[in-house]
């Protein structure tokens, strides 16, 4: 399962640690990685700015610009990841699933939906339950 | 579709493109990455050690550039706008990476080498990851030492020997050992 942290957080984010032990415990693999502008790299303002281009909102032509570079970033990102895990960790590309958190899922979960064997999954709150999600997710994937 | 939308995109110069992709044109957006890509990505590799830190960095540039495209007003020409923002990226990154710190307690003590085994242990698998790529292109440099060079900077950087000892014991003068470990620096660095 590859998990994409909310915007304005990251991979070391509570609720995607939680998350992601939960998988493994129940017998599921786990991967998060920092997109653009989280972790490291991360910036409160252009998150804001990302957040709001995420909300389906009208956007201004420069925000559109925005929104579409960071789309193009986070596809290549999830989309080396999962080569990453096919080549060197095994990982069947079929029985892979992208899950995302609120708020900015938006971006992951569109590089899934055109992904070729690739599972996307409904968006996650951060205050949701990780065992609930966990066994739902598990559920998707069987 | 609007008339602009026809004219082809690829001879246009950089301030055209500016133009178009400011009222959207996706196009012109398109050839503005491709016409960049390659030349940020050279400048950077040339700057940073390893694969993942250019490809990181390279992002940064263009969310930055497409970010705040509105910022630049044709004064200078587009490639030195672009440039200088690759520049301060560079620079934020180089001061991001200065900031990171250990703490206090983890000195050459035996608590804090049980701590450093620990933090190697638990380590983070993106810097595992830099830190192997590093390794092994400091190992591919090593390769173009000579002898006297690797076995210098062995004493020097592997094992801390100060240049007074490492002076005495391979029988030189300090000047001499600083001159072939300059010499030894240069050759890695040229990796």
């Amino acid at each position: 399962m590859l998990i994409a942290p909310a915007v304005g957080t990251g991979k070391n984010a509570p609720e995607v640690e939680a998350l992601c032990r939960t998988l493994v415990a129940a017998g599921l693999s786990a991967a998060a990685i920092d997109l653009p502008l989280q972790g490291e790299r991360a910036s409160a303002k252009l998150s804001a700015r990302i957040a709001h281009c995420a909300s389906g909102r009208a956007l201004g032509a420069a925000d559109q610009l925005l929104w579409r570079e960071y789309l193009r970033q986070v596809a290549c990102d999830l989309d080396a990841t999962r080569a990453a895990l096919a080549h060197g960790g095994g990982v069947r590309p079929g029985a892979v699933g992208c899950a995302a958190f609120e708020p900015g899922a938006a971006a992951a979960l569109a590089w899934a939906a055109n992904a070729p064997d690739l599972r996307p999954c409904p968006p996650l709150a951060a205050t949701a339950d990780p065992r609930t999600v966990a066994a739902s997710l598990r559920e998707q994937l069987s | 579709m609007a008339a602009e939308e026809l004219v082809p995109v690829t001879g246009q110069t950089d301030e055209a493109l500016v133009d178009r992709v400011r009222s959207g044109d996706c196009a012109a957006f398109d050839t503005l990455y491709r016409r960049y890509f390659a030349r940020i990505y050279r400048f950077l590799d040339r700057r940073l050690n390893n694969r993942a830190d250019v490809e990181e960095t390279v992002q940064e540039v263009f969310i930055s550039l497409f970010s705040s495209l509105d910022g630049f007003r044709g004064e200078a020409p587009f490639a030195a706008w672009v440039f200088g923002l690759t520049r301060r990226t560079l620079a934020n990154r180089f001061k991001r990476k200065r900031a990171a710190t250990v703490p206090l307690e983890a000195d050459d003590s035996e608590f804090g080498a049980e701590n450093a085994q620990g933090a190697t242990r638990d380590a983070d698998p993106h810097l595992a990851y830099e830190f192997s790529e590093r390794l092994e292109r400091l190992q591919r440099g090593v390769d173009d030492l000579s002898a006297d060079q690797w076995e210098l900077f062995r004493l020097r950087h592997l094992e801390n020997r100060s240049i007074e000892e490492i002076a005495q014991q391979l029988a030189k003068s300090e000047d001499a050992v600083k001159s072939h470990l300059y010499r030894a620096r240069k050759v890695l660095l040229a990796r």
